[in-house]
């Protein structure tokens, strides 16, 4: 992908809040049609970041275009569809109301009817926002984005508050909409969300890219190979092992070799592997690895 | 156009807010015919009653509207959209006219009802109620840019909506002399004498320009703070 791929570019992108580095000379581009996630824990800078991309904050070094202009700039927000976080309708509107409420702003809205089609929420299109859930809540946000017709969507955090069910449905959603050929930058700091759904996976953490590739990539790189876990006493089988509380966990690249050869081991010792069970890396893993700490949920 | 649909959605909403319906419109009616069949009839109280719609519609509501959607994102929301949060402000004002003018004509077919007649000029009424209206949203603005925090700002709001509220119905006969000067200045207390004058035909706005002028320069000042100090989150 060359730069002229990318709908979204960030050279040395920094902010400051007072003595506070919320972004530190970022620099990324999102590419045309591709779900681009931005992944960190909470305060990482990942809200900082796509605020300054939507035009909304002002970064206090660095240069951002969004298909070549600035942020902010009016022929942008034509192409732009926006989920905020923390945002929210009136209570007493009703859920197609809440689409037409900002419709009428963009040169090509889509029709309502075909929003709530896309965002599931055709039989709820009378009902009023302040009654829905916080997964239906969420869809409407996304519907709100969907209304301009937009070829880039931001969407910021679009799973907090969600029950894993609903979780899975808005992934569903996120992915069609790429099928469409949307442009999706995405910020989460749910690790498994971003391996599932994104091309592209940036890891950030006190303002700082620290990583950035798919997350196949990542994972091969940064995520430490597979995990055989049992709880019972080491058996060595050759690969590095660690113990603690009675657990015993085995790192190896081999996953397919070393099982077999670890319940030959323990059945000629007579060892119960309890719980036996192989992990294969994540993004977690990543993270962890590359930080020393684990993601705080 | 594109202000016109976020116009039309809003304005259906604040027709749903049921509370906020109750105190500009009901409220007004039920202080004006209480008040009036106990002393001085419902001419005099006219006046009061429909500074206290646009009291509660322009001040109370307006600035009610603003608060909350800065807490909900939707001011926020216009810098992501192609437009400005001029526009915004421009639809929230209009549905605060529109509204507040629909309120009056229910009082004012009420009060038709019950026999009350406008003696003066219904251009001149109307031409004050644009002026009480601006002037009230102005005071809200303001208060929305002085005050930060949202449930402060509420509460001071709901301070000065007390005395307001009284001297729209209370005569100033009734207070100390000594407190006249300074009650005259509170904006609605010329608000409710011009239209007085003008519902019972004693006067019309030339004669009340002094009034007027009070108005005026409560708009005005508020408006410049309101510009310098507001923030659009």
């Amino acid at each position: 992908m060359s730069i002229e791929d990318g709908a979204i570019v960030l050279e040395s992108v920094s902010k400051r809040y007072g003595d506070v580095v919320a972004v530190d000379s970022v620099s990324f581009q999102v590419n045309r049609n591709e779900i681009f996630a931005l992944v960190g824990p909470n305060g990482a800078g990942k809200t900082t970041t796509i605020e300054m991309v939507e035009g909304l904050r002002k970064p206090d070094g660095g240069t951002i275009t969004v298909n070549g202009m600035a942020p902010g700039d009016r022929k942008v927000r034509e192409l732009m569809g926006v989920q905020l976080q923390d945002s929210a309708f009136y209570d007493k509107a009703r859920v197609k109301e809440c689409l037409q409420m900002f419709r009428g702003f963009y040169a090509d809205p889509l029709p309502v009817d075909e929003v709530l089609k896309e965002v599931g929420l055709k039989e709820k299109a009378n009902t009023y926002y302040g009654k829905l859930s916080a997964g239906l809540k969420q869809r409407v946000a996304i519907g709100v984005a969907l209304s301009s017709n937009p070829s880039l969507l931001f969407l910021d955090e679009i799973s907090t508050g969600l029950d894993p069910q609903a979780r899975r449905a808005m992934w569903d959603m996120i992915l069609n909409l790429k099928k469409k050929g949307k442009t999706i930058f995405m910020t989460t700091h749910y690790m498994e969300e971003a391996e599932r759904l994104a091309d592209r996976v940036s890891i950030i953490d006190h303002g700082k890219i620290i990583a950035l590739d798919t997350p196949k990539n990542l994972i091969k790189e940064f995520g430490g190979g597979s995990r055989i876990e049992y709880e019972g006493p080491v058996i060595d089988v050759g690969e590095k092992t660690e113990h603690l509380d009675g657990k015993t966990i085995i790192y190896t690249d081999k996953p397919k070799e070393a099982v077999p050869q670890l319940m030959s081991e323990a059945a000629n010792r007579q060892v119960d592997l309890r719980g036996l069970r192989v992990e294969e890396p994540n993004l977690e893993d990543v993270f962890l690895r590359l930080t020393g700490r684990e993601m705080m949920d | 156009m594109g202000g016109f649909e976020f116009f039309c959605v809003r304005l259906k909403i604040q027709f749903r807010e049921v509370e906020h319906v109750f105190m500009t419109i009901a409220l007004p009616i039920l202080l004006v015919v209480l008040n009036g069949s106990m002393s001085m009839g419902l001419q005099w109280f006219l006046p009061g009653g429909i500074t206290m719609v646009i009291l509660m519609s322009g001040f109370f509501v307006y600035l009610e509207h603003i608060v909350s959607d800065k807490e909900r994102g939707i001011i926020r929301r216009m810098h992501v959209v192609p437009t400005s949060p001029a526009t915004y402000m421009a639809c929230e004002t209009s549905v605060t006219l529109l509204f507040t003018f629909l309120s009056i004509c229910i009082l004012l077919g009420m009060m038709t009802i019950l026999s009350v007649k406008i003696e003066g000029s219904v251009l001149s009424l109307m031409a004050m109620i644009f002026l009480g209206s601006f002037t009230f949203m102005a005071l809200g603005s303001m208060i929305a840019g002085l005050i930060k925090s949202t449930g402060m700002a509420m509460t001071v709001s709901m301070l000065l909506l007390v005395p307001l509220m009284i001297f729209c119905f209370a005569p100033l006969e009734a207070f100390p002399s000594g407190f006249e000067p300074f009650i005259r200045f509170l904006p609605s207390v010329p608000l409710t004498e011009v239209m007085r004058d003008l519902v019972m035909g004693t006067g019309s706005i030339v004669d009340n320009l002094g009034n007027v002028y009070v108005m005026l320069g409560w708009l005005v000042g508020c408006a410049l703070v309101a510009a310098t100090t507001f923030r659009w989150e």
